[in-house]
């Protein structure tokens, strides 16, 4: 009598178990729609900032964005072997100077995201930007972690404090711009970004053109300058890309950067010093450069400059012509 | 009595069961985000790039140096594996039945060194391999493991110490003399491969990645007296023209392949470093590839000032430049 209960207890606490093993993969099938609302109207794109004209005259606002990750993301995993480490040091020790030689050439700005710890453990990176003032300092994370596995908002409000402490402290001036860490974020993120004071992030990928971002259906003063994957050399010629022949993707990106020309908004390009910064590599750049300043009317700029424009030009709360 | 323990057993099956509907307790991958800079350090710190040693020139006032390589694996990786596949065997064995003559052929048209990385297990399998490479003198034999083992999936260090052994013994035996270069098997080195290479007289690793120059490698921070000849990702055939045995690769385009070697070589003449050219015989030596490794060929040694040598004439070189 009292075994079929047990037996019973037994399998209940099996099936519970089970039950969670096989959690289904499509709940939003079962929302409702104040539900599927809320989730997708979490973080959106607000109103256009692209403002009628850029500053003297230009028709294009360009910022050549670079990401020098180096070994943080093995790191953070816990993978500390030999080969991993020295693909991401590559970026420090070879791509960086590279990069920095080529935009010298060129005389354009460039906006760095650098991971905290990849700051810390190579530090004559920004000791060597900042000779050239010219160039923006901004955070991508602590250590490039994925925010949103963690989803938890106390250790990514650590981070995101002791990533721009430590980057004042090497670049001599606070940090005013965010990337996110492999453009993941959390459903924390955007609140905490705001908490910490900053211009703008540039993660989101609504749209080709500046937009003030909304949370929750509020305009949250925060600037966005969107990325895309299809800019980035990561995902298209890094060794293990989708299409790695960086002529073929250089098309594309100059594909972009025509239209984004047409229609007198911004061309926001990703790569990575382990990248871009090889040899193989770092032609794509130079000619992409050369094209685009064959053109008149072309803006380099970094991203705080563009954030800042946009918003003043918008009178977004919080700029010089409209105090909050 | 019979009661208790009947209850005592719901009791704990309830608190399995409440335990069993937490979510599940996940491993934290994200371990690096909690390191305290001195975890950092540590962790980043086992096996690093120490100084560079480029030497000022190449001998006979050569610009730049080029080590042509090939790993001889075949099947040997498969072989480790245990994998019986058929067909599979095959896309090895064509390196063997094909490839490796159509690559000799080739280095005797233009007489050229080359440095062969071979798995004694796929030269224990199709034993005419190295007597071909050794009759024709100037190419160099190094060792690619025993069986081009992941010695980092391995994680043993007696396991890897006994692999390297045999391996060096093997060639030892079958070159006429002990092997002084090695590559990592399978693209890997443990956090043990070091001192092991050091150990059985190895002066010379060709696996990391950090430079595209030769530099010294450093363990825990320390310098070696190893040499390390770096390869890249961007000049290696296998990931984008892998075999049929794994599918068409990345980048199934020999022309597109090619044309990044070529813009690598060209960036290394200009600065005067060094290339390390990858290929395996399985793959390049395809009909329709090895058109492309003649001309890359002839492109090279169409410029002045190019030193092709094996990787020990390289390592040799450097080190005596470099006073070491």
């Amino acid at each position: 009598m009292r075994t079929p209960v047990v037996v019973a207890a037994l399998l209940s606490s099996l099936s519970a178990g089970l039950a969670l093993a096989q959690a289904p993969a499509q709940p939003g099938l079962k929302w409702s729609d104040e539900q599927i609302q809320k989730t997708a109207h979490h973080v959106r794109a607000g109103r256009k900032l692209t403002p009628k004209v850029w500053p003297n005259g230009a028709r294009v606002a360009v910022c050549i964005s670079i990401d020098p990750d180096n070994f943080t993301i093995p790191l953070n995993a816990g993978n500390v072997n030999p080969v991993p480490i020295s693909l991401g040091e590559y970026g420090a020790l070879e791509g960086l100077p590279r990069m920095l030689k080529l935009l010298d050439k060129h005389s354009i700005p460039a906006s760095f995201y650098i991971p905290a710890v990849a700051a810390m453990l190579h530090p004559g990176m920004i000791e060597e930007i900042r000779k050239r003032p010219r160039h923006e300092v901004a955070i991508h994370g602590w250590i490039h972690e994925n925010p949103m596995t963690l989803d938890d908002p106390v250790d990514e409000w650590r981070m995101i404090s002791q990533s721009l402490d430590l980057l004042e402290k090497q670049w001599g001036r606070r940090p005013v711009g965010n990337r996110n860490p492999s453009w993941t974020m959390s459903t924390h993120t955007i609140g905490l970004l705001k908490k910490a004071g900053l211009l703008y992030d540039s993660s989101l990928q609504a749209m080709d053109e500046p937009h003030e971002v909304l949370l929750d259906g509020q305009p949250t003063g925060l600037v966005e300058l969107p990325v895309n994957w299809i800019i980035d050399d990561s995902p298209m010629y890094g060794p293990a890309g989708d299409f790695p022949s960086p002529r073929m993707i250089a098309n594309v990106f100059r594909d972009d950067f025509d239209e984004a020309y047409r229609a007198g908004s911004m061309f926001m390009v990703t790569m990575h010093p382990h990248i871009t910064g090889q040899r193989s590599r770092i032609r794509q750049l130079d000619e992409l450069i050369v094209y685009m300043k064959s053109k008149p009317g072309v803006w380099f700029a970094t991203a705080e400059e563009i954030a800042k424009y946009v918003k003043q030009q918008a009178g977004l709360p919080g700029t010089a012509s409209q105090p909050e | 009595m019979r009661t208790t323990v009947v209850l005592v057993a719901i009791v704990l099956l309830w608190i399995a069961g409440s335990a069993a509907q937490q979510p599940p307790a996940r491993p934290d991958n994200q371990p690096g985000r909690k390191w305290t800079e001195q975890q950092l350090r540590e962790n980043s710190g086992h096996v690093r790039a120490g100084r560079s040693l480029n030497p000022k020139v190449w001998p006979n006032g050569a610009r730049v140096a080029v080590a042509v390589t090939f790993n001889v694996n075949n099947s040997a990786n498969q072989l480790a594996r245990g994998d019986t596949a058929v067909v599979a065997m095959t896309g090895g064995e064509f390196g063997a039945a094909q490839g490796l003559a159509r690559v000799l052929e080739l280095l005797d048209s233009h007489q050229l060194p080359a440095t062969f990385f071979v798995a004694p297990v796929a030269a224990s399998v199709d034993p005419q391999m190295l007597p071909e490479i050794t009759k024709r003198k100037g190419h160099e034999i190094g060792v690619l493991g025993w069986s081009d083992e992941d010695v980092v999936a391995l994680n043993d260090a007696a396991e890897e110490g006994r692999l390297l052994k045999q391996a060096v013994a093997y060639v030892t035996k079958a070159a006429g003399r002990p092997p002084v270069g090695a590559r990592g098997p399978s693209g890997a080195i443990s956090l043990h491969t070091m001192p092991l290479l050091k150990a059985n007289g190895i002066l010379y690793d060709s696996t990391l990645q950090a430079r595209d120059q030769p530099y010294e490698v450093l363990l825990e921070g320390q310098p070696s007296g190893i040499v390390e000849l770096p390869v890249s990702a961007y000049i290696n055939d296998y990931r984008f023209l892998t075999s049929a045995r794994t599918g068409p690769g990345l980048l199934p385009s020999p022309e597109l392949v090619f044309e990044q070697f070529r813009d690598e070589f060209d960036v290394a003449y200009e600065e005067g470093t060094l290339m390390v050219l990858t290929l395996h015989p399985h793959v390049v030596g395809m009909r329709s590839r090895i058109i492309y490794l003649d001309r890359l060929i002839r492109y090279m040694k169409g410029k002045p000032g190019v030193w092709f040598a094996t990787g020990e004439e390289i390592t040799r070189y450097v080190k005596q430049q470099a006073g070491s």
